[in-house]
Formats: C-alpha cells, structure tokens, sequence
C-alpha cells in the first residue's frame, strides 16, 4: 500500500498536458538532451531512452547543458533541478531567453519537494514534469513516446 | 461665805450695832436685830434660790447653743414670764437660731446641688482665687477640698495660668461664656482635658465672682483621636494598597517604600529593615539597615542582632516585640527571656520601643522590619494595640505583594525557559524534517537508477528464474518508495509545512478511485469492499482532494490489510451543514482481526503498530495512521477508533470542508 500515492499527481499532470504550455502537433522526439549532475541518473535514463530508440545526449553541469542544447538541437531536454552550478530554473530562463533554445520542450525531473516543484513550474510554459524515481511509463509518456 | 460683797456689807453693819448696843436699851436692840437678822437670813435664803434657778437657765442657754454650733436645731431656749433679762437672751438665742437653721438649710441645699452635679463647678474671686469647689472637681483632680480653697485658679486651669478668669469669661459680660476647650492639670501631674465655661457676677458680699462649670472630655478626646487614627489608618491602608499595586517597582524598593510612608504616619522615630544573613540557625544575624529616620534621630545603620534573639519570639506569634506591654502579656515562662530579648534589642538599637515585624513570604522570613520610638518616649497602650494591629494588617499586604511579584517574576522566567524550551524544539523539529528531506532527495538518486535499471532489466530477455527474481526487486522498491513519501508527509504534518488546497472536490468520486484502487487487494484475501455516500453529502465541496484522498486510502488500505475473508464498509455522510461549510462524518468499518483494548490508545502514534511483529506479519510502516490523525486535524476534524479483538474495528473520522460560493 503507498499511502501518498504520487503516482496520481503525475498521472494528473501528464495527463492534462493543458497544465502545462502544449507545443501542438505530436511530433516523437529522436533527440533528448539530459542534464542532470549525477551519473547514475543520466546513465539510468539513456539506457531507457536508448531501449526505447532515442538518441540522447547528457550533460553533467547547468552550463554544459546550455551549450549542448545549441550545439545539439535535441527535440526534447530532461532537466534536473538541483545540480550545483546552475539550478534547473535558471537553466530553464537561459534556455527561453535564446530564440535558439527557445522552443525546445523542457521536463523538469526533481528528487525535491515534489509540491514545491509543482507550483513553481505552473508559472513557467514547461513540457511535463517528473518525478524521481520514476517508472518507465511516467518517463515515455511525458517525453510523447508511445508505451510499451 | 457665799462671797456676795451686799451680804458682806450687812455682816459688818451687825457687827457695829452689835458693839454700839452694849449700854443702850438692849432688848429693843436685840429684838431690833433679831429682826433683822431673820430679814437678813430670809433675803439670804431667798438669794441662793434665785441663783441655783439662774444657774439651772444658763446651762441649759449653753447647751442650746452648743446644740446650735453643732447644727442642732431642735430645742428652743425656754423662756420664763419673769421676762428677765436671761429670758431677753433666751429670746434672742432662739430668733438666732431660727434664722440660722434657715440659712443652714439653704445653704445644704445649695451644697447638695454642687455635690450631685457631674460637671466641675469652682468660684473664683475677683483676685482668681478659688473660693468653692464641688465634689466632682476635687475628686476629679485627685484634690482636697482644703487644699484648693484659697489657691490660685491658674494652678489648676492652664489657660488661666495668666490671669483667672481667663479672657474668654472675663469679656461676657454676665452672659455664659461660649464653652472653651483646656486642661487641668491633677494632684499626680496629669492633665485633664476640659470644656469649661464660665458667667462673671456678683457675689452675697457684693463682691464680683465668676462661677466656672468645666467638663471632663477625656473620653470625647480619645475618641476623637480614635476617629482621626482610623482615618490616618485608613489613608495608610490605601496608600500601602496602592504601592503593592503599582507592580512597575522592584521588591526592594517596594519594602522600602512602604517601611518610609508607615514609620513617619504612626508616630515612629525610625525604621529599619533587618536582612536575616546566613544559612546555619544558630549564626544568623539581622543586619540593620534603617530606611527613614526622624530629624535628628540617630541612624544605626549596621547593628547586627543574632537571630536567636528575635526570631523565636516572631515565629512563636507574639509579634510585636519590645513593647512593654506585648512583653508583659506573654505567658509568665517567657517573659522573663522576652524581657531580656527586648533589653538586648532596645540596648543595641537605643531605643524605649521596637516594634517588630517579620516580613514572612511564602512562610519563610525574610527579614525584620522594625519602628522605633527613642528612649523617654512610649505608646500608650491602646495605641500599642491599635498601631500593632494596623501595622500587622499593613505587613500582610506586603508579604502579599511580595509574594505576587515572585510569582509573576518566577511566572516571567519559567515562561522564558518554556519559550527557549519551545524554541529549542522547533529547531530540533526543523533539523529533523530538514534532515528528512535532505536524506529522502539523496535516496531518490539512487533510488532512480534501480527502479530505472530494474525495468531496463526487465526490457532485455530474462528466464522464468530472472524474471521472478526482478519481480521481488520491483515490490521492494514500491514498498521503500511508499516508507520514504510517509515519513515525508509525516514530517510535513509535524512542522506545519503541509498547506492545504482548496479547490473543488467531489467526494463521490474520490471514493469510488479509492475503493477501486483497493479492489484488487481485496478480492486476492476474499474480502467485499463497500462504499456508501449518504444522499445529503454535496456533490461538490472546496478542500484538499489529494489529502481526503490519502486518508480513506489509508484507512480502506489498513482494512483490507487486517481483514480476512470479510467486510470492509466505507460510508460518508454530513455531521454539520452550514451555508458556508460542510463537515463530513466518514467510517471505515472492518470484520477483521481487531486491536486488542491496551493497544487500541496508542494506534495515532508513530511507530505504533499494536504489535511489532504485525509488521512483519502485515507489513506497512505503521506511520499511516499517524499521518491520518495529523491530516484530519488540519482539516478540523477529529477521528476515532472502537474495535474488539477478533470481530473487527471502525476508524470514524470527520472533516470540515467549505461550501463552493453559489454565486460563482
């Protein structure tokens, strides 16, 4: 039995993707970037993608990550919010502020205070959120990959 | 011989006619003088009668008057028809006598008058000598009647030590003075408080007198300082009422304070307040420190008195010390030691009066306030009492304040280190979620990748064997996920950092999801969920869904769980409606294994699984019911549990929910 149950606030968020800024037509990503400072976490997360037949690229720091989304162009970018130079949010403005960079959907991913994360990511026009640690489906159905 | 000259004469006339005769005609001569010798011896005869008869009236004149001088008047002077001249004086005995008794009569008349009189009455002459005094006044003044007859009035009337009568009399003119207030003084020195007035007129001699009618007005005079000490007493009573009020002033400033107004207000010379110093009986002194002292008064600041001295007196009750009068009213056994304690006291503090009074707080002495009065000065004795009884009542109201001011001040500082304790808590409960969190962001990371690369594992191709094995792993990350998000929310609850939503809510379908999500548990242990929403609940309501939520799936979860082949019965209805808010009464009723009675208190705790080997009979972290009883609560409701071993439980619970504006 889990008594809090987040699977259904993630379940809510991604299923109403209203909640967040809908970027219109499906179009499935073949290039997710991830930025996240712990390895295992990028490595966990590209074996999954990877499996699922994305190419992905990963950053270890907020700054690198910046870079790589320009040099990359990926279709989608899997932010974390808690690295040490750069935090997800002022990655994620960054990100908004160059037209470059501009479109490209932003998830965020949090070990944090889940409820924090949500209401600070209502105000932004972010793609989906998740939480960690997450299940294979929560991941493929905010990245708009079809499920297993 | 009768000593008559007359009869004399006539012895010696017999004689020359007896010798002339001697040749003459002897008979005739001889019958001639028989003759008169019978005339001579009648006359003789006849004159000694006469004279025992005057001798028999004199006496009897001189024992009438004898009567008289002795104020006798009842027998009159008899008087002959001789109408001599002892009758003329008879006569006029009794006429005098007569006129005397009716002047002695009015004369005791008078007197008696003077006597019952209860006022002082004296005459004084022009020169201002007393020339009667009446009874009262000589009594009164402790005097003899002789003794005051003859002196000047100004020795006994002080206002008329100038000039008797005094001014006040002398100028009304035949009227009665208006009555004027003074003293007399008495035969021991004392001096009697009189109001006297006095009429100027003229006496039987014709001579000008004043008649002077005085009152003792002792008795009027204590009273009225009985009435003018009680209204000082009063006024002192508030004064000292309103300095244990005025709770801006430190204690010691308080005792001064009131040790200043008191001393000065009721006669006193000094006053002191002794600080008992030491801790060991038999060495502690007073230490005297004197707050107020009359002008010109002596300050011994310093004086150390051993305790002993004073102490066993004060506590054994006699409270006032050194009074004369206090000593000798104590028991016969101890007046002698008191005498003594007294002659060590006034000796050292060289005073004729102490009254002393232990400042007693809480039923502990504090010290010794003291009044004096210097040597060759003393209370009266009713004043003694009076003072005593007043400066006993004045002390209880310090003692009083006193003992307030430490309470409110103890109050003060346990209120202090209760805030600190408060404090300290708040932190520690602050580093304990701060540490919660931080460690339940650091197992996520971790967590991420096993849960992650549990599925990348089961996406490769497995053998039956591998496949069961990823299986255990997959249960046991839900069940370590399921721990960790309870103790957050756990500890959320306990900081205060749970806020609630408040946005629509439909209780129907919360329940549903929950009874739906329950439903596959259920049916693997044989047991039937039901649910039933009464009617009057609101199809929609404003509140947190996601907190109702998790409390029905704690509470259908924790039934299910101990429910074997049975009933699980979840119902919702009102228990209050207003226009505003709604509260629900919600009850999850179970047939399964129940929590025995000296279990069933401790089930809202943490950790408290009614027994540690249900979890591991029944798994679950045991921190869902704590965190329903903290979520109920912010939602203003309460919850409960009655259960019996072995037939089941039922976790009732209400919460308080707001009425969706109509307007909107």
């Amino acid at each position: 039995m889990t008594s809090t149950d987040p699977l259904s606030i993630l379940a809510d968020g991604a299923q109403n993707p209203s909640r967040f800024h809908n970027r219109g037509q499906r179009i499935l990503p073949r290039k997710v970037l991830i930025i996240d400072d712990e390895r295992i976490v990028r490595y966990t997360t590209s074996v999954l993608l990877t499996k699922k037949g994305v190419t992905t690229a990963v950053a270890e720091t907020g700054r690198q990550g910046v870079e790589m989304a320009l040099s990359e162009r990926p279709d989608l970018i899997l932010l974390d919010i808690m690295m040490p130079d750069l935090d997800g949010w002022s990655i994620l403005s960054q990100l908004r502020a160059n037209p470059l960079t501009a479109s490209i959907p932003v998830v965020l991913f949090s070990a944090s205070d889940y409820a924090e994360t949500v209401r600070r990511a209502s105000d932004l026009s972010i793609h989906g959120l998740l939480r960690k640690p997450f299940q294979l489906d929560e991941l493929l159905k905010v990245c708009d990959l079809p499920q297993s | 011989m009768n000593g008559d000259p007359r009869l004399d004469d006539i012895a010696r006339m017999l004689e020359r006619l007896v010798a002339a005769s001697a040749g003459s005609d002897t008979l005739t001569a001889v019958e001639r003088l028989e003759r008169l010798a019978g005339t001579v011896a009648e006359r003789v005869s006849s004159m000694s009668r006469y004279r025992e008869e005057v001798e028999t009236r004199l006496e009897s004149l001189v024992e009438i008057i004898t009567a008289m001088a002795a104020i006798d008047f009842s027998r009159r002077a008899p008087v002959s028809e001789r109408a001599d001249a002892l009758d003329a004086v008879a006569v006029g005995i009794n006429m005098l006598q007569e006129e005397l008794q009716h002047t002695m009569v009015s004369r005791r008349y008078l007197d008696d008058i003077l006597r019952s009189m209860t006022d002082m009455v004296v005459v004084i002459d022009e020169s201002g000598a007393i020339r009667v005094a009446n009874d009262t006044f000589v009594e009164t003044l402790g005097y003899t009647r002789d003794q005051v007859v003859g002196w000047h009035f100004g020795v006994v009337c002080t206002k008329c030590a100038a000039q008797a009568p005094c001014a006040a009399v002398r100028e009304t003119n035949g009227n009665v003075s208006a009555p004027c207030e003074t003293t007399f003084r008495g035969r021991d020195g004392r001096e009697v408080p009189v109001s006297c007035s006095g009429r100027r007129m003229a006496g039987a001699d014709g001579v000008g007198q004043t008649v002077c009618a005085a009152q003792d007005i002792t008795e009027r005079k204590r009273a009225e300082r009985f009435i003018r000490q009680q209204s000082e007493h009063n006024r002192l009573r508030g004064e000292v009422w309103r300095l244990a009020a005025s709770d801006d002033i430190d204690e010691k400033v308080l005792v001064r304070a009131m040790l200043k107004l008191v001393a000065p207000a009721l006669g006193f010379d000094r006053a002191s307040f002794s600080r008992l110093e030491g801790t060991v009986p038999e060495s502690q002194e007073f230490v005297t420190e004197y707050v107020w002292c009359a002008p010109g008064v002596a300050d011994t600041t310093g004086v150390r008195i051993p305790a002993r001295l004073v102490l066993p007196n004060l506590c054994e009750g006699a409270r006032m010390l050194g009074i004369a009068d206090a000593v000798s009213g104590l028991p016969p056994e101890v007046r002698a030691e008191a005498q003594e304690r007294f002659a060590t006291v006034s000796q050292a503090f060289q005073t004729a009066v102490v009254v002393a009074m232990p400042l007693v707080v809480d039923g502990n002495v504090d010290g010794v306030c003291t009044f004096d009065i210097l040597a060759g000065r003393r209370l009266e004795d009713e004043e003694s009492g009076l003072i005593g009884g007043l400066i006993n009542e004045l002390f209880s109201i310090l003692a009083g304040a006193v003992s307030r001011r430490r309470a409110v001040l103890s109050l003060a500082q346990a209120k202090v280190a209760a805030e600190e304790l408060a404090a300290r808590a708040q932190e520690a409960s602050l580093a304990k979620s701060q540490f919660i969190s931080v460690v339940s962001h650091e197992i996520r990371t971790p967590m991420t990748a096993i849960v992650g690369m549990t599925q990348a594992i089961e996406m490769t191709t497995l053998s039956d064997e591998q496949c069961e094995l990823v299986g255990v792993m997959r249960e046991a990350e839900d069940m370590l996920m399921g721990l960790l998000n309870s103790v957050l929310d756990l500890s959320r609850a306990e900081t205060g950092r749970i806020v609630l939503e408040r946005t629509e809510l439909d209780v129907r379908r919360i329940v549903e999801q929950r009874v739906t999500m329950n439903a596959g548990a259920a049916r693997s242990k044989h047991t039937v969920v039901t649910a039933h929403v009464d009617d009057a609940v609101p199809a929609i309501l404003l509140g947190d869904p996601l907190r109702f939520g998790q409390i029905l799936a704690n509470l259908l979860g924790n039934a299910v769980k101990f429910t074997h082949g049975g009933r699980v019965e979840l119902t919702v209805g009102v228990a209050i409606q207003t226009p505003t808010a709604c509260t629900l009464a919600c009850s999850v009723a179970d047939t399964g294994v129940g929590i025995p009675a000296d279990k069933i208190d401790q089930v809202f705790e943490v950790f408290s699984q009614a027994d540690a080997s249900t979890t591991r009979r029944y798994g679950g972290s045991g921190l869902g019911l704590a965190i329903c009883r903290r979520l109920v609560e912010i939602m203003g409701g309460q919850i409960t549990v009655t259960s019996e071993e072995g037939k089941g439980s039922v976790f009732g619970f209400t919460v308080r929910f707001e009425m969706p504006d109509e307007s909107c």
